[in-house]
């Protein structure tokens, strides 16, 4: 296989989990600028373990790990809360969410500040699971951390969540909770 | 038995919430949460947080697609 046939192989099976990337990204590092370094990053370094043959079964767990490793390497220091909020300013963008209807800018903002009030276990157990759509036993891989556990940080935060906020939620029905 | 040990409405409606449980432990948890006021407490606000987090799902700018294939295509001739 050619070089520029791994690179297209590598971004077949990689690209479509970009969203995903940039989801666990932006709750891991406080800015956007961060966010997209690290979306960035991640890709990188994925791309040098395909080139080497280290290939998953399933790429969207294996880039989130490398995301979340390299936030624990790397960004650190970024990743720790500060006592002041003043960067969430540019946090919410609300042409970046995706909802069925417009949401209100203030919302959007309360809800990334809110968020960013959550330990940082519990806010990256709410987008493993709530955002990225892994399941319990995904995120508990991911997070190298007991089910048992993943599951009281994601009650725990969205408990947190839902009392931080005050905005009106759409109810979905008794069989879709 | 059930046991008090055993009843822990956070655990109850984290996992209800999950969508992972099978028919029957799932039926068996929702008669429960309906007779709970404990659990069903839980059971709401945990509903309530998930739909919140729901709504902070953002989409990757298509910029930054092209800046991420573009440094792949970098690393690819190093």
């Amino acid at each position: 296989m050619s070089r520029m046939d791994e690179r297209i192989e590598f971004e077949q099976a990689t690209m479509g989990a970009m969203d995903l990337v940039y989801n666990l990204a932006r709750r891991s590092v406080p800015t956007r600028e961060d966010a997209q370094d690290l979306v960035q990053e991640t890709y990188l370094q994925a791309f040098r373990a395909w080139k080497a043959h280290r290939r998953p079964r399933k790429v969207e767990p294996w880039l989130a790990t490398i995301c979340l490793n390299l936030v624990r390497s790397r960004y650190r220091r970024l990743s720790r809360r500060p006592k002041e909020l003043p960067w969430l300013d540019e946090a919410g963008d609300p042409r970046d969410v995706l909802s069925e209807a417009d949401p209100d800018p203030d919302d959007v903002r309360a809800l990334h500040e809110a968020l960013w009030k959550l330990s940082d276990d519990q806010r990256i157990a709410i987008t493993l699971v709530d955002l990225d759509g892994f399941s319990v036993a995904e995120t508990a891989a991911i997070m190298d951390t007991p089910k048992g556990t993943v599951l009281s940080r994601l009650h725990r935060g969205r408990r947190a969540l839902a009392g931080l906020l005050e905005i009106e939620v759409m109810e979905t029905t008794d069989e879709n909770p | 038995m059930r046991t008090r040990r055993q009843h822990d409405p956070e655990r109850n409606a984290v996992l209800f919430l999950s969508g992972e449980l099978r028919t029957r432990a799932r039926r068996r948890l929702e008669r429960h949460l309906l007779d709970c006021e404990d659990c069903w407490e839980e059971f709401l606000l945990g509903r309530r947080g998930k739909l919140l987090a729901e709504r902070a799902r953002e989409i990757a700018p298509s910029w930054l697609r092209e800046r991420v294939r573009a440094s792949v295509a970098t690393a690819e001739v190093e």
